[in-house]
């Protein structure tokens, strides 16, 4: 099935991506941001928090966002 | 179509000004290009640093700045990846309609504790919670989406982030936090993100990474580092002093470092180097309790030699003596016989042997035949 997956880690840019039915959100997060803690993430479906277990439905949009992201100081 | 949803109506002006931006021609490859340009430029200054650092033999230095640069070249390789990625932009998402910009308004009062809509204004305000970095609390902000700005532009410049509890940086004020200055924040590594979803109409997506970098703090390129946050900055030099460190100069009433701060020679109280002056005759720093000024050769002179009745130093007060010396000399050139004449005159006055007496009176009448 295909699904919207938009990673703000990194580009922002959002993918429709093929996944396998059944596939659940904390399956997904470890196929497409391996070696990463979910926890230090928002992660939303359908702009709604979600457990990892929940399974993913055909069309809908995961989004995920880090909790912590380096700013900087505009160079003079 | 009137409705009284503040919600629906905030979202059916999101979508006059994203038509509007979108009427003109887009270049996210631009943004991307000035991120990775910015990071390239730090690295340059870092480089040149670290050269200038090994040269002069600063090794504790060099390797300080060599982490520094090893960092920097990490953020450039990622923010190069970036913006080649935008060259065949992948984003798969369909325009954002009414309906979608109506549910991210819906979302965003879901992420943040408060937010406000301010139709007339146009601009979208989402409250952080209080942030707290490596100790030091900042308070919470407020993020400002700038529907006006958002029109025009696709890039966190959209935005404004304003201190609720504002606890600035000691040596500037406009500083409320480590990455933002003056309402402005440096998105750093959510800038492409940031815009991505700009462009996109993605709001919650903008906000929530914003979010972060207020919650984030990057030791190698902040406005002011956090270590600097605190303390008293001399009025001299700017550095910032801890709060014992403080020396109170009792001329300005100001706070100065221990290199800046002086003292009076004379009684000793603290005092800056431009509140005291120097007295070069004796060498002495001298308050201006402790000195006056000459009123002949106009120089500083510490009180303990300045004669306060003629208003003089001890130098043009031994010239105006002398002076006055000369004066008086010219009229009475025998003064020293005029003296001797009066004490031969008491000499014949006083009880004395015959043969004094009668020498004295002699003396006096040849004398005064003289004269």
């Amino acid at each position: 099935m295909k699904i919207f997956f938009l990673n703000n880690d990194g580009g922002g840019f959002a993918d429709q991506i093929e996944v396998a039915e059944g596939t659940t959100l904390g399956q997904l997060f470890q196929q497409r941001m391996p070696g990463c803690d979910p926890h230090n993430y928002l992660i939303r479906v359908n702009r709604q928090p979600a457990v990892a277990e929940e399974p993913l439905t055909e069309g809908c949009r995961v989004s995920v966002t880090p909790t912590k992201i380096q700013g900087a100081a505009a160079l003079a | 179509m009137k409705t009284k949803d503040p919600e629906l109506r905030m979202a059916i002006k999101l979508q006059g000004c994203l038509e509007r931006r979108q009427a003109v021609p887009d270049d996210p490859l631009h943004a991307a290009i000035q991120g990775a340009l910015s990071y390239a430029q730090t690295l340059e200054q870092q480089l040149h640093c670290h050269e200038v650092a090994r040269r002069r033999g600063w090794l504790s230095a060099a390797v300080l700045v060599q982490e520094r640069l090893t960092h920097q070249l990490r953020q450039l390789h990622r923010s190069v990846t970036d913006a080649v990625n935008q060259i065949h932009p992948v984003s798969a998402l369909p325009q954002q309609t009414l309906r979608d910009l109506y549910d991210e308004l819906r979302q965003l009062s879901r992420e943040f504790s408060e937010v406000d809509l301010d139709l007339k204004a146009g601009v979208v305000t989402a409250v952080t919670e209080d942030i707290e970095l490596k100790g030091y609390y900042l308070g919470s902000f407020e993020i400002k989406l700038h529907l006006a700005r958002l029109a025009k532009l696709a890039d966190s410049s959209v935005f404004e982030v304003i201190a609720l509890d504002p606890h600035p940086a000691a040596s500037n004020s406009e500083v409320t936090h480590p990455h933002v200055r003056d309402g402005e924040v440096c998105a750093g590594d959510a800038t492409v993100p940031i815009a991505s979803a700009l462009r996109e109409g993605r709001l919650v997506d903008a906000f929530l990474a914003l979010n972060s970098v207020l919650h984030t703090y990057n030791p190698h390129s902040p406005f002011v580092a956090l270590d600097d946050w605190e303390g008293t900055p001399c009025a001299d030099c700017g550095d910032l002093i801890d709060g014992d460190g403080t020396y109170f100069c009792h001329g300005c009433e100001r706070d100065f470092c221990d290199d800046c701060a002086s003292a009076c020679d004379i009684c000793g109280a603290t005092y800056c180097r431009a509140c005291l002056e120097e007295d070069v005759e004796s060498g002495h720093q001298c308050c201006r309790e402790c000195r006056a000024r000459c009123n002949a050769c106009r120089r500083i002179v510490e009180t303990e030699d300045f004669d306060r009745d003629s208003g003089l130093c001890p130098q043009c007060l031994e010239k105006q003596r002398e002076e006055e010396a000369n004066q008086a000399a010219p009229n009475h050139p025998n003064l020293s016989q005029e003296q001797e004449i009066n004490h031969e005159s008491n000499d014949h006055q006083r009880p004395d042997d015959d043969g004094a007496e009668s020498k004295a009176h002699g003396q006096a009448a040849t004398a005064g035949a003289a004269a």
